[in-house]
């Protein structure tokens, strides 16, 4: 412990990241109480969503104390439990009765307190448990078995997620996966026939989903296919529908393409200095449906209040850390350390850009929270680690 | 920079994975710019668009006044019940819960029961307002379902048109009621019902999303407004109208207004001033009404002096009223009623109608003889009884009402001989056959007279004519031809054309305010004025008055009359209503010099039927009877024209008529000169 106070004294912990991280959760409490402002008006403080976030905050940043001062080599010593742990908590989210219910996927476990949402930490466990595993000699990463085993552990949680289900959070895995075993040294040969595999795959289904006769479909669930059809500007009704099915179909268009088209209009009205903190019509008149503008819409609350200046201060802060978390991977004193230091960053990422593309029609609509800003404790907790994660690496690059 | 630090290390994919994510952030950026400051705009339209309603607010429409200020067309106030739907959220949150009682609904089952605990809140309120008004009132489901769905940012009219007992009993009682407002708004009335139905016009109700206005976008609601149809409402309405307003309402994502404000307010209309006298003219309505129910006809008051029309009559009318407030089904048959036709002005040929002016006509043919010095007043010609000439006119002949007799020009004037008239025209020296030299005679004086023109014409500040009239039939000064018979085919002129159109027949058909006009040439000596209905425009905004109108006076002509040939027209014209054989001596008034000429035209209308063998049009004669006149003797005020369609004769039909308003007039002078010095004394 002594040593601990010894470095942060020498200024070892990356303040310009801490200060990001800071400026991204003042940015997320005063968009948070702008997106429910109504709900102060007649809810109690301590229900609000503005205080929880808080409370998620003060948690997370004790929370992040620890993962910041236990060494992480002692941390990677509990992946794999930890890996385990989270997975049986995927399976149990799955069981009906055990796991909630929100949105008409069963993602969350109830704790009394508050909901949790395993699939967050699972991401977290699955870093760990895949970094400890990568961590092995340079030749051990050409033998395909290494490979094959390092894309099963990818694979679980994407299963186990997929059946919520969350496509968007499931997804993530792999790209995280992909980073790290890149910069650990799997051959480019593996990982691109992978990649190739998997383009095939994906491509396939979207051509199966959208132009095939639905008695040739492979079965996803409706939502999905529905988000699809919209990120993809098709036409709800098939082409043989009678006009009644073809109105009917329309109204469910709108009705699915509502959220993202509101999204859109509250960023791009947002114009370049914004309309105000709370002034924004998009938000205050319920345009932006009130159920998501808190938490996977916050940054549409943030674009139309503060401009294309606010979302560019938003972009420069997550920059920061992204930046900073590589030149921590690049840093760190060893394999574990910076492949950690990947995973985190390749989180982070993923969580950024398919949000923030989400409302910018780069990428379909997904239940993925922006970190930080997104209300949500899940997120909020699992985030905080994370970024915790890599000032660990940084704090402990010269303790040997 | 830190941010390259990376890019500089010898890790391949570090600098690989750092370059990536760079080129995303950098995607992002570019994706950020083109749609929050390229496009920005376009979703700031979109944003206002779906969160804006912009309401129309009617102007208040001006006012038509009398050339006493007296009202004609004016604004009430209306009180209207409003509900305020938004205000009602609760109730309905609250009577929802209540229906469904702990009850677990599917999603359709509960669209079903919000629909229906909506209703029930209204129509629960409606009830408390009806109790409360003393009027049994029943929301209609439709209706309400209706407004809630478009336009539940508005509020809902529950009833319109509270009497002022209702309303004290509304102010009263109103805070027991929730969501319930009184609205008070602007209505068109006119407060002497039907009278100068033609003049004034009526209104329509307009709401056509796409009428032109000021504003350069379609409105989403438009609050009921009105547009002037005929008569002055019809002509000046955009000056009447005024421009509408614009009222925004912010409307939350379920349509429920949040906020208002006003964008453009109204800017009321002009308001005019008429040369109409309202009770001249309620007076002459009552003396053609006299006549009979069902007269068709037309009187024309008009100041010799000034053009002014100081009452412009046309029966039968309509109750202006009835179009903003609605018809009953006898209303409806009368407005379609063929027979006696209500839409036409007759006082101005609104629509291509005009007649014959049979004898009145004698008044240009008497100016005309006597200017041109074709006839010597003394001369005696004698009437056989009848028109005849088997020698140089072997296929005219005309019976002649004035007795057999000689006849000079007073006597031949106030017994209206057409033989007297004629032989003059065919003779003009009365020498020989000169009718052409009589055809031309006539052709001057009717054009000097603008017969065949309209005579509200290029108006001074290019002011649109405010009647629609007709300018009847008159030959051109060159005319050669006469107009187009049946077949299609242009006949020259005979004889007998010359003839008829010198007692008012065949190649000439005019409106009885050119007969005012006529008539008031002659009065005054010989100006042809422009009749003038609108005196002045005002506005009602106090820093517009600079753009406040005054129509002046306009003489069209000045005929530039002899003294002795005005002097001889009056005498002879006096003397048609004073001597005891005069034809128009119903007409007289004690106490007041009245100067008139009666006339009796002839005109052809079919019968609807065909000869049953030739199938040739049958075609019946029907009479246009006139008389014009003019009071007092010195300085002449007013010009009096009555034409009664159908009727028996000038003499026996109109003069009586002219007499009732000549009376009424008289009578009102002498108020008048009562009145005056005893207010003049406070």
């Amino acid at each position: 412990m002594g040593t601990v106070l010894l470095h942060i004294r020498k200024l070892r912990v990356d303040w310009h990241m801490f200060g990001a991280v800071i400026g991204l959760m003042l940015l997320g409490g005063a968009f948070v109480l702008s997106a429910a402002i109504d709900q102060y008006e007649d809810d109690s403080l301590l229900n609000s969503y503005f205080f929880r976030q808080l409370v998620f905050y003060g948690v997370g940043l004790g929370l992040a104390a620890v993962f910041v001062v236990v060494d992480y080599h002692s941390l990677a010593g509990w992946a794999r439990a930890a890996y385990w742990v989270t997975l049986v908590l995927l399976v149990l989210v799955l069981i009906p009765g055990i796991g909630e219910v929100r949105y008409g996927a069963r993602r969350w476990l109830d704790l009394g307190v508050t909901l949790i949402q395993p699939s967050e930490f699972a991401k977290l466990a699955f870093i760990f448990a895949l970094a400890d595993f990568l961590t092995r000699p340079n030749e051990e990463m050409l033998m395909p078995g290494v490979f094959l085993k390092a894309l099963g552990m990818t694979a679980l949680p994407f299963i186990l997620i997929l059946k919520e289900p969350d496509l968007g959070s499931s997804l993530v895995f792999f790209p995280i996966g992909i980073a790290m075993m890149f910069v650990a040294g799997v051959p480019l040969r593996f990982l691109g026939k992978f990649l190739g595999a998997s383009t095939v795959v994906v491509l396939f289904v979207i051509i199966n989903q959208l132009y095939f006769p639905a008695e040739w479909r492979i079965s996803l669930q409706e939502y999905q296919r529905q988000r699809l059809l919209v990120y993809f500007h098709q036409d709800f009704a098939p082409s043989n529908a009678t006009p009644a099915e073809r109105k009917a179909a329309r109204a469910l268009q709108r009705e699915r393409t509502h959220n993202i088209r509101q999204a859109e209009i509250s960023v791009g009205s947002g114009g370049l200095t914004g309309k105000g903190w709370g002034q924004g019509p998009q938000t205050r008149l319920g345009y932006l449906p009130k159920g998501v503008a808190h938490n996977d819409f916050i940054f549409s609350v943030i674009a139309e209040e503060t401009g294309f200046l606010g979302s560019m201060a938003v972009l420069a802060l997550y920059t920061v850390i992204l930046l900073k978390g590589m030149q921590i991977a690049a840093l760190a004193r060893d394999r574990l350390g910076k492949l950690l230091a990947v995973g985190v960053v390749a989180l982070i990422f993923c969580h950024v850009f398919v949000n923030i593309g989400m409302h910018l029609r780069l990428v379909p609509v997904t239940g993925i929270p922006l970190p930080l800003l997104s209300y949500g404790g899940s997120s909020v907790l699992s985030s905080l680690i994370a970024i915790a994660v890599l000032q660990n690496i940084q704090l402990h690059r010269n303790t040997y | 920079m830190f941010v390259f630090d990376q890019l500089r290390s010898r890790d391949i994919p570090i600098k690989v994975v750092t370059a990536f994510i760079l080129c995303c952030m950098l995607l992002l950026t570019v994706s950020l710019w083109q749609l929050q400051v390229a496009s920005g705009d376009d979703y700031r339209i979109r944003q206002e668009n779906q969160s804006v309603r912009a309401v129309r607010l009617p102007a208040t429409r001006g006012r038509i006044l009398d050339r006493n200020q007296r009202p004609l067309a004016v604004n009430r106030l209306r009180f209207d019940v409003h509900m305020y739907i938004d205000e009602l959220r609760p109730l309905f949150y609250a009577h929802y819960m209540r229906l469904k009682n702990e009850r677990k609904l599917l999603r359709t089952e509960q669209v079903v029961l919000e629909k229906e605990a909506r209703y029930q809140v209204v129509s629960n309120l409606t009830m408390q307002v009806s109790l409360r008004l003393g009027q049994p009132l029943v929301l209609d489901a439709e209706k309400f379902h209706t407004h809630y769905y478009k336009r539940r940012y508005t509020p809902m009219t529950v009833i319109q048109d509270l009497s002022p007992t209702q309303v004290a009993r509304f102010v009263e009682q109103i805070h027991a009621v929730p969501g319930v407002d009184l609205s008070v708004n602007p209505v068109r009335t006119y407060p002497n019902g039907d009278m100068a139905f033609h003049t004034l016009g009526y209104l329509r109700r307009d709401d056509d999303p796409d009428a032109a206005d000021e504003v350069p976008f379609r409105f989403r609601y438009r609050l009921p407004d009105y547009v002037g149809v005929d008569g002055l409402e019809g002509v000046y309405d955009d000056l009447l109208r005024g421009n509408a307003g614009v009222k925004t309402i912010r409307v939350n994502n379920i349509s429920y207004r949040t906020s208002e404000g006003v964008w453009e307010w109204p800017e009321s209309g002009y308001d005019m001033v008429l040369s109409l006298d309202r009770d001249i003219q309620l007076a002459a309505e009552a003396a053609l009404q006299a006549n009979g129910p069902e007269t068709r006809g037309a009187v024309v008051v008009m100041d010799p002096r000034t053009g002014d029309l100081l009452s412009l009559v046309s029966l039968p009318g309509f109750d202006s009223n009835k179009f903003i407030s609605g018809f009953s089904r006898k209303e409806i048959t009368q407005l379609n009623d063929s027979r006696l036709n209500r839409w036409l002005n007759r006082a101005t040929g609104s629509g291509g109608v005009s007649y014959p002016p049979g004898s009145i006509f004698k008044l240009i043919s008497a100016v005309a003889y006597l200017e041109e010095g074709l006839v010597d007043p003394a001369e005696k010609v004698y009437n056989p009884g009848y028109f005849r000439d088997s020698r140089l006119y072997p296929n005219y002949e005309l019976d002649d009402t004035a007795p057999p007799g000689d006849y000079d020009f007073i006597r031949a004037f106030k017994r209206s001989s057409n033989t007297y008239f004629i032989h003059y025209a065919l003779k003009p020296d009365g020498r020989k056959d000169q009718w052409r030299q009589g055809k031309q005679i006539l052709l001057d004086w009717g054009n000097h007279f603008r017969l065949g023109q309209k005579t509200l014409v290029s108006l001074p500040g290019k002011l649109l004519s405010p009647i629609r009239e007709s300018g009847g039939y008159f030959p051109a000064r060159d005319n050669a031809f006469k107009k187009k018979n049946q077949f299609g085919e242009r006949i020259g002129w005979a004889a007998g054309d010359v003839a008829n159109l010198c007692i008012g027949q065949g190649e000439i058909t005019v409106t009885p305010l050119q007969m005012a006009v006529m008539t008031s040439a002659v009065a005054n000596g010989g100006k042809v004025l422009q009749p003038r209905l609108v005196k002045r425009i005002d506005s009602q905004r106090a820093f517009d008055q600079a753009q406040n109108r005054v129509i002046p006076v306009k003489v069209l002509h000045d005929l530039q009359l002899k003294p002795e040939t005005v002097a001889l027209m009056h005498e002879a014209m006096l003397a048609d209503v004073a001597d005891r054989d005069g034809s128009g001596r119903a007409a007289r008034v004690p106490g007041l010099a009245i100067f008139g000429k009666t006339g009796t035209a002839q005109k052809k209308v079919p019968t609807g039927k065909y000869h049953p063998r030739s199938g040739v049009r049958l075609f019946r004669t029907d009479h246009i009877t006139w008389f014009v006149s003019f009071a007092p003797a010195e300085s002449p005020r007013y010009a009096i024209v009555v034409m009664v369609e159908s009727g028996e004769s000038g003499g026996k039909t109109c003069a009586p008529i002219a007499g009732r308003i000549y009376r009424a007039i008289r009578d009102m002078e002498r108020e008048r000169e009562k009145g005056e010095p005893s207010l003049a004394k406070r």
